[in-house]
C-alpha cells in the first residue's frame, strides 16, 4: 500500500471520498497552505489537484447540472485564493476550505432561485433518482438525503461524505458543536424513519408479487 | 441503549465494527438501526472532476502567484476591536460627562460594567471569528446579537424601575442623538479593521459590528445621562445599540448583495 506522500498527484485524483483526507495527513494540508501562502506553485497545484474532487462533490450536490458544479468549483477556489491571508497557520485546513466553499454555494443557491423566478425553464433536465438501483437493498445515498431538510443534508454530508468530524462541521457551519449534533440527531430520527417505511413498502411488495 | 442513544455516537461510526461495544450489540439486534448504519456509510462516490475545470483554476490561480502574508494571530484583532470600544466610550464620557456614575450606588456600578463589558466581549470575539472563515463559534453568531441585547435588556430590568419622567420622547431624544456619533466613528474604524479578513456573511458580520458600535454610545449614555427610568433606559439608551445592529445589517445585506452580483 502507497504510502500518502508517495502518491503522485494523478494518483490522488483517483482516491475516493472517505480516503481522500487519508491520502493528505492534517499535517501535510497545514504545510502545503502555509506554502501557497508564501507563492510556492506546487503546494498550491498539490492542493487544487488533491482537494477538487472532494470539493466538487459537495458543491454539486444542489446544483443539477455538471456545467454549473464546475463553475462553482471555479468560483469556490478564486476564493479561497483570495482568502489564503486568512488562513492561520496550524489551523486545520478543511474547515477553512468547506466554509469558504460553503458560501460560494449558498450564493450559488440564491442566484439560482433569483433566476429561475425570471425565467421559464427552456429544457427539461433530467430528474434525480428517486428510488434504488435495481438489486440493491438499501436506496441510494443521494436519495436518501432528498428526504431531510438543507440544514441537515448538509451536516450528514459533511460528517458521513467528507468526513468531517463534529468540531470541523460545526466550523464550516459557523455553528457551534451542539447545534451541529442536535442536526444530526434529528437527520438519524427523519432518516430511520424513512428506511422503515421503504422496508414496509419493500415487504408488502415482495408480499404481493409473491 | 436504545435507537435515540445511538444517533449521538452515529456521526462517528464507519461501521458497526466501530461502534462502542453497546451500540453495536444494538446494532447488531436493531434492523432499523442496521439500515440506517448501512445506508450512512455507503456514502457518496467522488465524482472525477473533468479534465477542464483543473487545469484552468491551476492557471487562474498561478498565474502571477504571489505571496500572502498571514493575517496576525485573532487575539491581536480582539485586543484592537476593544482598545477602539474603551478608548471611545472615555472619549464620550469625558465629552459629555459622567453625572450618572455619581449616583449609582456600587452594585448598580458593577452590574452595568460587567453586563457591558461581558457583551462587549462576546461581541469582539465574534466579529473576529467572522475574519477568519472556519473558525470555532461558542455561541451562533446570529444569535449573539439578539442574545446581547436581550441578557442588557433583562439587566437593566433587573436595576432600575418605571419611574415617571415628564416627556418620554422630547426627553429622550437628546439621549439618543448623542449615544449616535459614538457609534458612528467606532463602526468606520471597526469596518477598516474587518475588511483585512475574509466576511463570508457581511450580512452577520454587519449586525455584529453595528451592535458592538452601538454599544459604546450605550455605554456612553449609562455613565451618562441621571435619567433612571426603566423605560428611557431602555428605549433612548439601548436603543442606539438597537440602531447600530438595525444600520449594521442594512449595510451588510447591501454589501452581500453587491457581492453576489459581481460573482454573478
Amino acid at each position: 500500500m502507497h504510502r500518502a506522500s508517495e502518491l503522485s498527484n494523478d494518483e490522488r485524483m483517483e482516491i475516493t471520498g472517505a480516503q481522500h483526507a487519508a491520502a493528505y495527513s492534517q499535517q501535510e494540508l497545514q504545510d502545503f497552505m502555509v506554502r501557497y501562502q508564501a507563492a510556492d506553485p506546487d503546494a498550491a497545484r498539490a492542493l487544487i489537484r488533491n482537494l477538487s474532487p472532494a470539493l466538487f462533490r459537495f458543491l454539486s450536490s444542489q446544483v443539477s447540472t455538471r456545467n454549473e458544479a464546475e463553475d462553482l468549483l471555479q468560483e469556490a477556489w478564486l476564493r479561497i485564493h483570495k482568502a489564503r491571508h486568512t488562513y492561520r497557520p496550524g489551523e486545520p485546513v478543511l474547515p477553512w476550505l468547506y466554509a469558504i466553499a460553503r458560501h460560494v454555494r449558498v450564493d450559488g443557491y440564491r442566484r439560482r432561485q433569483r433566476i429561475a423566478q425570471r425565467e421559464v425553464a427552456a429544457e427539461v433536465l433530467p430528474e434525480r433518482r428517486t428510488s434504488e438501483p435495481a438489486g440493491s437493498q438499501l436506496p441510494d445515498f443521494e436519495v436518501l438525503m432528498s428526504y431531510l431538510p438543507d440544514n441537515q443534508r448538509e451536516v450528514v454530508t459533511l460528517l458521513k461524505v467528507e468526513g468531517l468530524s463534529l468540531e470541523e462541521v460545526a466550523r464550516v457551519t459557523a455553528s457551534t458543536v451542539g447545534s451541529v449534533k442536535q442536526k444530526a440527531h434529528r437527520a438519524y430520527k427523519r432518516l430511520r424513519e424513512v428506511l422503515t417505511q421503504e422496508q414496509a413498502a419493500g415487504n408488502t411488495a415482495s408480499g404481493e408479487s409473491a | 441503549m436504545n435507537c435515540s442513544d445511538l444517533d449521538f455516537l452515529l456521526h462517528r461510526a464507519a461501521g458497526v465494527d466501530t461502534l462502542p461495544a453497546g451500540a453495536g450489540a444494538h446494532v447488531r439486534t436493531c434492523r432499523r438501526c442496521q439500515a440506517l448504519v448501512a445506508a450512512l456509510n455507503q456514502g457518496a462516490p467522488l465524482p472525477s472532476v473533468p479534465g477542464e475545470p483543473v487545469p484552468a483554476i491551476e492557471d487562474r490561480l498561478l498565474h502571477n502567484l504571489k505571496p500572502a502574508h498571514a493575517l496576525p494571530p485573532k487575539k491581536f484583532f480582539f485586543a484592537a476591536f476593544l482598545l477602539i470600544f474603551v478608548v471611545l466610550m472615555a472619549l464620550g464620557i469625558a465629552h459629555l460627562g459622567a453625572f450618572a456614575w455619581a449616583e449609582l450606588n456600587l452594585m448598580r456600578r458593577i452590574m452595568i460594567c460587567a453586563s457591558l463589558g461581558a457583551s462587549a466581549a462576546l461581541l469582539a470575539y465574534s466579529m473576529v471569528q467572522q475574519m477568519f472563515p472556519g473558525s470555532r463559534r461558542i455561541v451562533s453568531p446570529a444569535l449573539l446579537p439578539v442574545g446581547a441585547f436581550v441578557f442588557l435588556t433583562l439587566m437593566l430590568a433587573a436595576l432600575f424601575e418605571v419611574g415617571h419622567s415628564g416627556h418620554f420622547i422630547r426627553d429622550g431624544m437628546p439621549c439618543f442623538e448623542a449615544g449616535i456619533p459614538y457609534a458612528v466613528p467606532a463602526a468606520i474604524l471597526f469596518w477598516l479593521i474587518l475588511r483585512r479578513g475574509a466576511m463570508l456573511s457581511p450580512r452577520v458580520t454587519g449586525v455584529i459590528c453595528g451592535a458592538l458600535a452601538g454599544l459604546i454610545g450605550v455605554s456612553v449614555l449609562e455613565v451618562h445621562c441621571s435619567n433612571f427610568d426603566l423605560r428611557h433606559i431602555l428605549v433612548w439608551h439601548l436603543g442606539v445599540g438597537v440602531a447600530g445592529a438595525l444600520a449594521g445589517l442594512a449595510i451588510g445585506s447591501v454589501g452581500e448583495l453587491m457581492v453576489r452580483r459581481r460573482s454573478a
